[in-house]
């Protein structure tokens, strides 16, 4: 990086997930671990790692990235229209980066990748949209003494609608919207009947696995460093992964009474639409250090792996304690973090060609 | 079992195949199930495999002998106290040490069966379990009945023995500090120099010799790390040991990089992702050799060597261009695959990690030249059809950068 545009190293305690930002799936490599928040006046601000591997990180207007480093073809799209974004959700970024890398900026595996994904998304909300109607069929019980399969499914599911709009207040069609639109934001968190999971419970089984694969790989290292680096790993992925747990349990858990939750959605669409985020913001950015983890071979990419993933922990915000009634010690993994002595080199010279084709690679395994 | 003069038949008319009939020769005899015999075979073919570097069967004596492979030479060029392994006592002190080990051995070679040379974790799981023992039985053994074999007076044995013996002890950290290097995350790391070479002067005066010349051989950055360990014991007889050890070490480096062969199997003729590696190795070594305080005795030799380093990499990346992208690009008379897409890509990243340490070494103008021509014979195909436009936007961004590859991206658009 040239230490001309660089502005001073700043401490990173952000209060809020909006203010954590999110992580942004550049391929450059020293745009590694960036994140995108709002900035305090206007637009957006980058978040960048220290690259020493101290604490501490560099935040900048959205627009300095052309001066920090030469981004690839796929990152100045990116970059561009994430900069046009009013709203920062990880959801709009994951739209977005998927957006671009579906145009093969990053790669033919990274474009087949996201138009599988695209599918797969597709796929999500058109059987959770079908569990959620057949839920509410269940819970108002018109059909409880009828013969098996009469009326057929889509009667069913007209009469019901039907029956239940008044309780809300709303017409019929206004309630068969809602609940496509109640489909659409839970599908990445899917419902308790969902036969296959979601993104976000799909995210949430990576990190166990890394976490467990960590673990397993660090009780036979040696080295004190290491084992204190997959502790502080393991201790923030821990947390992350109790919050998300819950915050799913949570929402899902408001699908036991639909005709409530659409009376709720009518008085608060934005309250469920934020609820229903939560696990995405919670595990935002974790997926990317999973499939970090999951790119090594042997115990050198791991130790490399390991030094890299601690730089990229997201710190967990305070806001985090108004979304569960679980406690965890948001502030565990920050007293375990440690200086790490980063070859400040590492991500420039010859080597930046494979490390542009590993993060291809990593944006093919995460549309 | 084959007469001398049918076996020196065998010899001549090998040593006229060529490399590909050789690579299928040598797998054959790989499988033979006399491997002694397949390897007096192959042995005066060894400066020609070391060319071409055919992945070989991982036997027990090859792995065990792996750690000392910069130091071993031709028994003819080995000399009494040299840090240096002479090629002949590599079976026998293996048959010593698969002796003592027993059982363990049995199971050791139950673990490589079937494995070969390029089997990183292979070598990483049954060395760590090698290595240490057979330095434990090579610190007290005694030459074997079959020593005489090697030509060697049976003094020789115990003084290499005990050098082989430090250099395997520390064979797991020096290979996970060379590796740890080759990936470059992480910082040099002094304290896991100095753990390496703690002791070793005491233990065998050649094994200190060989440790240091293997960790200069293969870690980007050793004779500065070196440089730090004697200055900061300075007037020691450990500074002086170290001392006369590192420059022994880099004259022996630099001899091998003067040497006519110099750079042939490392750079010429290496797979052209090693290539890339090996020249950004000896492009750091030959930076830090040019930093160290006494660096004037080594300039004139440096120079030679860079003009040398020079000529190998414009040829290695002329060819690999030509090889590796030119010619498959000329000849694909349809639209690209992906797997043969990827594997362009793959070929123009290794031209351009080549192409980037090559740089250090000599001029730009002629890098320059020929990814201009890449990128033209790109366009070429890009017109033709065999090109998408965005795979010929990607090639233009790895050969030209993303400044060009977003021109053309926005010119689509």
């Amino acid at each position: 990086m040239p230490d001309l545009s660089l502005p001073p190293i700043q401490a990173y305690h952000p209060s809020t997930f909006q203010e954590r930002g999110v992580l942004i799936p550049f391929t450059t490599p020293l745009l590694g671990g960036a994140r995108a928040r709002p900035g305090r006046r206007t637009g957006l601000e980058l978040v960048i790692p220290n690259p020493s591997g101290g604490p501490g990180v560099y935040i900048m207007g959205w627009n300095a990235i052309p001066a920090l480093c030469r981004p690839t073809l796929h990152d100045r799209q990116l970059s561009e229209r994430i900069g046009d974004v009013a709203h920062i959700l990880p959801s709009t970024i994951r739209r977005i980066a998927r957006e671009v890398a579906a145009e093969g900026l990053a790669g033919d595996e990274a474009m087949q990748a996201a138009q599988v994904a695209a599918d797969a998304d597709k796929h999500d909300r058109t059987v959770t949209n079908f569990l959620l109607l057949m839920a509410l069929v269940d819970q108002i019980g018109l059909f409880k003494e009828a013969p098996p399969g009469q009326p057929d499914m889509e009667t069913r599911a007209r009469l019901t609608v039907a029956k239940i709009a008044p309780h809300i207040g709303r017409s019929a069609d206004w309630v068969a919207t809602a609940l496509e639109s109640l489909g659409d934001v839970m599908a990445t968190i899917g419902i308790d009947a969902q036969p296959a999971p979601s993104r976000v419970p799909r995210v949430l089984n990576m990190l166990r696995d890394t976490c467990t694969s960590l673990g397993a790989w660090s009780r036979a290292q040696k080295e004190a460093d290491q084992a204190a680096y997959v502790e502080m790993i393991t201790t923030a992925a821990g947390h992350t992964s109790t919050l998300a747990s819950d915050t799913i349990a949570q929402t899902r858990a408001l699908t036991k009474n639909l005709t409530e939750l659409l009376q709720r959605w009518a008085a608060d669409t934005f309250g469920i639409e934020r609820l229903a985020a939560q696990p995405e913001w919670l595990l935002d950015g974790w997926e990317h250090i999973c499939l970090i983890w999951n790119c090594t071979q042997d115990d050198a990419t791991k130790r490399a792996a390991l030094i890299e993933i601690a730089q990229l922990v997201p710190v967990m915000p305070q806001e985090a304690r108004e979304w569960s009634e679980i406690v965890v010690d948001t502030d565990a993994a920050s007293r375990l973090r440690k200086t790490i002595p980063l070859n400040e080199d590492w991500r420039t010279g010859a080597i930046v060609f494979d490390l542009i084709a590993r993060n291809e690679r990593i944006r093919a395994a995460a549309c | 079992m084959l007469n001398p003069p049918a076996l020196r038949d065998l010899r001549h008319e090998m040593s006229g195949t060529d490399d590909d009939k050789l690579r299928r020769i040598v797998a054959l005899m790989d499988r033979h199930p006399m491997p002694d015999a397949a390897q007096a075979i192959l042995d005066p073919l060894r400066p020609r495999l070391a060319l071409l570097r055919p992945p070989r069967p991982l036997r027990f004596a090859r792995l065990l002998f792996l750690p000392l492979d910069p130091v071993i030479v031709p028994a003819r060029e080995w000399r009494p106290g040299d840090a240096t392994v002479p090629r002949g006592v590599l079976i026998p002190i293996a048959q010593t040490i698969r002796a003592a080990l027993g059982q363990e051995a049995t199971a050791i070679e139950g673990l490589i069966a079937g494995r070969d040379t390029k089997d990183e974790p292979a070598i990483a799981k049954a060395g760590t379990w090698l290595w240490a023992r057979a330095a434990t039985v090579l610190a007290t053994a005694s030459a074997a009945a079959d020593w005489d074999a090697t030509g060697l007076p049976p003094t020789v044995f115990p003084p290499l023995a005990r050098a082989i013996a430090s250099v395997l002890q520390r064979a797991i950290a020096v290979r996970d500090i060379v590796r740890d290097g080759a990936i470059g995350t992480l910082a040099p790391n002094d304290n896991s120099f100095r753990a390496i070479l703690a002791g070793l002067a005491a233990e065998s005066p050649e094994g200190f010799g060989m440790v240091v010349a293997i960790l200069l051989t293969r870690l980007p950055h050793a004779a500065p790390q070196l440089q730090r360990l004697i200055a900061s014991n300075r007037g020691t007889a450990y500074s002086a040991l170290l001392r006369q050890a590192m420059d022994r070490g880099l004259d022996g480096i630099l001899s091998q990089m003067e040497d006519t062969q110099g750079f042939g199997c490392e750079i010429l003729d290496a797979p052209l992702r090693e290539a890339g590696q090996e020249v950004q190795r000896v492009a750091d070594l030959l930076r830090d050799i040019d930093s160290e305080p006494d660096a004037a005795r080594h300039r004139p030799r440096l120079k030679s060597i860079r003009l040398k380093l020079d000529r190998a990499c414009r040829t290695r990346f002329g060819n690999g261009l030509t090889d590796g992208f030119v010619n498959p690009l000329v000849a694909a008379g349809e639209p690209l695959t992906a797997a043969h897409q990827s594997g362009i890509e793959t070929r123009a990243r290794e031209l351009r990690t080549l192409e980037t340490a090559a740089r250090k070494v000599g001029g730009a103008k002629i890098y320059d030249a020929l990814l201009d021509r890449a990128a033209a014979v790109a366009a070429s195909a890009a017109a033709s059809g065999v090109l998408t436009p965005v795979r010929h936007m990607r090639l233009v961004e790895i050969l030209a950068g993303p400044e060009a590859a977003e021109a053309l991206y926005r010119h689509n658009r």
